[in-house]
């Protein structure tokens, strides 16, 4: 064994395939960036829809979050829903400009860092009051639901995304470069693992549970894809164990697969994750239902898709690739 | 539903200025001597004024059919530009994202983005069916494609505002050029409008 094969095996990372090409690091973690910032933008500007001023919002949506929670979570969010009933114009705007301005800060290299502290510091905020810490203290809480919420995964992929030089051998994904390897499969196997305990709750089994959440996106969506919905709502009616047992058992699988040590394993696990995470954007989110002009995020479905992405295997041709490959990003903040 | 009024009208302003700064800087770059991107201040400036009047009733200028004319020509020019310069590839995208965006106006005055038809504003009011005070707007035509240009438009604010150079990066050829990074805010604020103004018809 070679010394750089010895430092792969020790620090698990997954070799290479022989003649596979070196990624541009810098760029593939910018891209990420990029596709976070460009969430943030979308999240901001969906906030200045004219529903969102008026006195229906706060009831239908923070509404939704309170319902089914322990007094300690519904009676902030009643406090909070309470405040954007009276000032829905003040409070929509100041939420509008914070997620635009996380947005374009991560967007400009020199306040990167600025950004995702921001989105860091945001996220806290909206998951307790606004979305009910994504509904994972309720017995209905699934991932077809949006669990564990679409803010907590900007979260994961801020810190994820976080700026740094750091390379080596313990370098396996983007997702390890700056949290670590260890630390990063433990954040991707309790994401994922935790989808699939939450699939198999008795709220997800019932036999109309995965029909009446498809069903139920059909509103104000365009009549393709209502007929679609519909299509998949008549197929899920009454096999709503069966698919949420199956769903339970493929989450588990992306669960472990970044844990095994064959790179074909962690690229399979990672594929099936970006399938699940496309299916329940669009049969289960209805790409965060935003036809009415009342959505506020296009939900968790493009959120769990970029952080699958962010641990696809970096391919190395050899196995030392010099930091000055990388680019600094956020040099000046 | 319709945004609040002074929120409109915000809006509006800011687009009136971007299309009287384009017009600045045409008119100045040559008294200056600095070089200047024509196409993109001429796009900006017409953009600014056909946008303003999208938000607001009192910022209309043009029939709407006289605008889809004139952004379906710009279009056409931008295009005709984008297949001479292909191998070209910094000038493409640019040309690519003008042709774009003149098609994403186009679709705006066939879609029927257009100011509020409401008197007044249902801002901090109930409007949803059965609700007392019911108020509902009109809305566009084809809101899925609008979609789709809002996702797009908002990646592309991104995309253009990573391409800034940051101030002290500027060389010496960037000083002939009249504030070329001023050009790309106001890239990035059309756009912002444009998602605003589509994502507004929405109800």
């Amino acid at each position: 064994m070679t010394r750089s094969a010895a430092l792969t095996a020790r620090s698990g990372q997954i070799p290479a395939a022989a003649g596979s090409p070196a990624a541009p690091t810098g760029a593939v973690r910018r891209r990420l960036q990029l596709a976070l910032a460009g969430l943030w933008l979308l999240d901001g500007m969906l906030k200045l829809q004219p529903y969102m001023f008026t006195k229906n919002f706060a009831p239908m949506t923070l509404g939704d979050a309170e319902d089914g929670t322990p007094f300690w979570l519904a009676d902030p969010i009643n406090w909070a829903k309470g405040i954007v009933s009276d000032h829905p114009v003040g409070t929509m705007v100041l939420f509008a400009l914070v997620e635009i301005a996380i947005g374009l800060a991560i967007s400009y290299r020199p306040t990167l860092r600025y950004g995702l502290l921001a989105c860091v510091c945001w996220v806290p905020f909206l998951w307790f009051f606004a979305e009910g810490l994504g509904g994972l203290t309720t017995s209905q809480a699934g991932p077809l639901t949006g669990a564990p919420g679409a803010s907590i995964l900007y979260a994961l992929l801020a810190v994820l995304l976080w700026p740094t030089k750091r390379d080596g051998p313990g370098v396996a994904s983007e997702a390890t470069r700056f949290i670590g390897l260890r630390a990063a499969r433990i954040g991707w196997f309790v994401l994922w693992g935790l989808l699939a305990a939450l699939s198999l709750l008795p709220a997800n089994r019932k036999p109309g549970a995965v029909s009446d959440i498809i069903s139920d996106n059909a509103t104000g969506a365009p009549s393709g894809y209502t007929s679609l919905l519909d299509h998949a709502a008549a197929w899920a009616d009454g096999r709503g164990a069966e698919i949420s047992i199956t769903l339970a058992v493929l989450l588990a699988a992306v669960a472990v697969s970044v844990l095994l040590p064959w790179r074909r394993a962690v690229r399979g696990g990672i594929v099936l994750a970006l399938v699940l995470a496309t299916l329940i954007w669009v049969f289960a989110e209805g790409f965060g239902m935003p036809f009415m002009g009342m959505a506020t995020d296009p939900d968790t479905g493009p959120l769990l898709a970029a952080i699958a992405v962010a641990f696809w295997p970096i391919a190395r041709a050899t196995s030392s690739v010099t930091s000055s490959a990388v680019p600094e990003e956020g040099s000046a903040a | 539903m319709n945004a609040p009024a002074w929120l409109t009208a915000l809006v509006s302003t800011l687009m009136i200025l971007v299309a009287a700064y384009s017009a600045w800087r045409l008119a100045i770059s040559r008294v200056w001597g600095r070089a200047t991107d024509y196409e993109s201040d001429i796009l900006h400036f017409a953009i600014g004024i056909a946008a303003a009047g999208l938000v607001a009733d009192w910022a209309r200028t043009l029939p709407r059919s006289v605008w889809t004319c004139l952004f379906i020509a710009g279009a056409v020019y931008f295009a005709a530009r984008t297949y001479r310069t292909w191998s070209d590839r910094p000038a493409r995208g640019k040309l690519l994202a003008q042709t774009a965006c003149c098609a994403i106006v186009v679709y705006m005055f066939l879609a029927g983005v257009a100011p509020t038809a409401i008197h007044g504003s249902t801002a901090g009011e109930y409007t949803m069916a059965g609700m007392p005070g019911m108020i509902l707007d009109q809305t566009i035509t084809y809101p899925s494609i609008g979609l789709v240009f809002v996702v797009g438009l908002c990646f592309y604010a991104v995309a253009v505002l990573n391409q800034i150079k940051p101030l002290r990066a500027g060389g010496e050829q960037e000083s002939q050029v009249l504030a070329p990074r001023s050009v790309d805010v106001c890239r990035i604020v059309i756009v912002l409008v444009l998602v605003y103004a589509i994502l507004t018809k929405l109800v």
